[in-house]
């Protein structure tokens, strides 16, 4: 297969998902905060991924960029602050 | 590895990054509302969410993101010229979306057996609610891969590479969405 | 050339939502009684306040059926300038759907009115129809969801040079498919943001129904300009 960004990125989001699925707890209580703080940021980061490499907005002018990597700042911030409010 | 792009470039067309861009603000919203929900009722949703099974939403996310690599590969290929590599790589992508909607089913069979349907508790319906949504978004992105993979093995030209690009960001949304949908509804 | 009654009609739907959300407003439905209340609650509701408000906006609300369908002539208009010498099956669809959709809004209406017609009557009864309301004004979505995908896969079909919409305004339909889908599911919610007082069953659709009706009232307008002054000009050389 080609071993091009492409391939690594995946490679990268393959073990971000298994690290994030093995490190949730699966008892049926609220999760203890740091794990969950730490498989939100998993996510994010898998988001920045696929938003600069996937769908190649790195190479997007600055205007959309920002736009998406704004998004992507408030949302986890969203997440993370209704997250911690719950736990 | 693409090497310095020297001029920036929005990839695909302006319209289609606005319509993702709307789609991930609805898609905030559920997520905040997962979340506060969550804030409500605590132990509710930590007793409902062990009902789940954790293994066929972590094989869901591995199935999207694959099928978002072969996509990406796709373009990629299609974009230096190899039309028909590009072409055929759409295939595993395809299929990989289709193994998503069959686990999809597995589980929302396996869910509704054991006598849980969409309004058991408030839990569930998010739970029913936002999949099921994103599951609409996977169809759709099925018929657009169907599309695409049509047009990369027709005739190459400038509009069918951003037709290929806009429909992979399409896509690649997709995939986007349900990796923080994911440990929303099943991990944390 | 007609173009002043195309602009008329285009019109009409700025006109429909300067008065329907002002309206909906004055008439506490945003947000309406919760549908988990019981009848007595929502019998309340229409006794509370002086029953003209009701049957005056209830009223206005109902009329509101030519202004919507004129809207989606205006629209159907336009579709066929994209569709030229193909079968009209674009504009078709939009207006039928446009018909249908206003006809429904129209029914809706008059289930508030009904019931602030004879508020001193059996809770039950109100309820029931207050029941019928909402669910088919905000229940009945598909005629709605029908006129933005024929509208934004009619832009997307468009491949003439100077294209009648904007290409964005094609996956602005698309969107609005998708927003207004989740009102199509209240009959299944009485708690909680799909019912009909929740934020995905009513505040999301109507909001971005309102803006969607604005901004192709808007788009409308400019390509009858653009036409206008297209056939101002070829007249003149033709002098």
């Amino acid at each position: 297969m080609v071993f091009n960004s492409i391939t690594i990125v995946w490679g990268l989001l393959f073990i971000g998902t298994t690290i994030s699925w093995f490190i949730a707890p699966e008892e049926d209580y609220l999760s203890p905060l740091l794990p969950g703080i730490a498989i939100i940021l998993i996510a994010f980061l898998k988001v920045r991924l696929i938003l600069l490499y996937f769908m190649d907005l790195r190479v997007a002018p600055q205007p959309w960029r920002g736009l998406f990597e704004a998004w992507m700042i408030s949302a986890c911030a969203l997440i993370l602050t209704l997250y911690t409010m719950g736990t | 590895m693409t090497k310095n792009v020297p001029i920036k470039r929005l990839p695909g067309e302006e319209g289609v990054w606005g319509f993702v861009f709307g789609d991930m603000v609805m898609f905030t919203m559920f997520f905040a509302t997962l979340l506060f929900y969550r804030y409500e009722n605590g132990a509710l949703f930590a007793q409902s969410q062990s009902l789940l099974n954790q293994n066929y939403g972590a094989m869901n996310t591995l199935l999207l993101l694959t099928s978002s690599w072969f996509v990406a590969l796709g373009v990629f290929q299609y974009r230096k010229g190899k039309t028909q590599t590009g072409a055929r790589l759409l295939i595993p992508a395809f299929a990989c979306g289709v193994g998503f909607v069959g686990i999809k089913f597995l589980e929302f069979g396996e869910k509704i057996a054991a006598g849980i349907t969409l309004n058991s508790n408030e839990f569930f319906t998010l739970y029913y609610m936002f999949t099921g949504i994103h599951l609409l978004h996977v169809l759709v992105g099925l018929g657009v891969l169907f599309f695409l993979w049509r047009v990369a093995r027709g005739a190459p030209d400038g509009s069918a590479t951003q037709t290929l690009e806009s429909g992979g960001i399409f896509w690649h949304m997709v995939d986007l969405l349900w990796i923080v949908l994911f440990p929303l509804i099943y991990l944390i | 050339m007609n173009y002043r009654f195309q602009q008329l009609c285009a019109l009409s739907g700025i006109a429909l939502v300067l008065l329907v959300f002002p309206l909906l407003l004055l008439m506490g439905f945003f947000p309406p009684p919760s549908p988990a209340e019981g009848s007595a609650a929502i019998a309340a509701h229409y006794q509370s306040k002086s029953s003209w408000i009701f049957l005056l906006g209830g009223a206005v609300c109902v009329q509101m059926s030519a202004p919507g369908v004129m809207w989606s002539a205006a629209i159907s208009v336009q579709l066929r300038h994209i569709e030229q010498n193909e079968p009209p099956i674009f504009s078709l669809t939009n207006i039928a759907c446009g018909v249908v959709a206003f006809s429904v809004f129209t029914f809706a209406c008059a289930g508030w009115v009904i019931c602030a017609f004879r508020p001193e009557r059996a809770p039950e009864i109100i309820q029931t129809m207050n029941d019928w309301s909402f669910i088919v004004f905000l229940g009945t979505v598909t005629p709605l969801m029908g006129q933005a995908l024929t509208i934004g896969l009619a832009i997307f079909s468009d491949r003439s040079d100077e294209p009648v919409f904007p290409r964005w305004a094609g996956f602005l339909n698309c969107w609005a498919v998708l927003i207004f889908l989740p009102a199509g599911l209240i009959p299944f919610f009485k708690t909680g943001p799909f019912a009909w007082h929740g934020f995905f069953g009513l505040w999301l659709p109507v909001l971005v129904f309102g803006g969607w009706m604005l901004v192709m009232s808007v788009l409308v307008l400019r390509a009858i300009r653009k036409q206008k002054m297209a056939a101002d000009l070829t007249s003149q050389l033709a002098d």
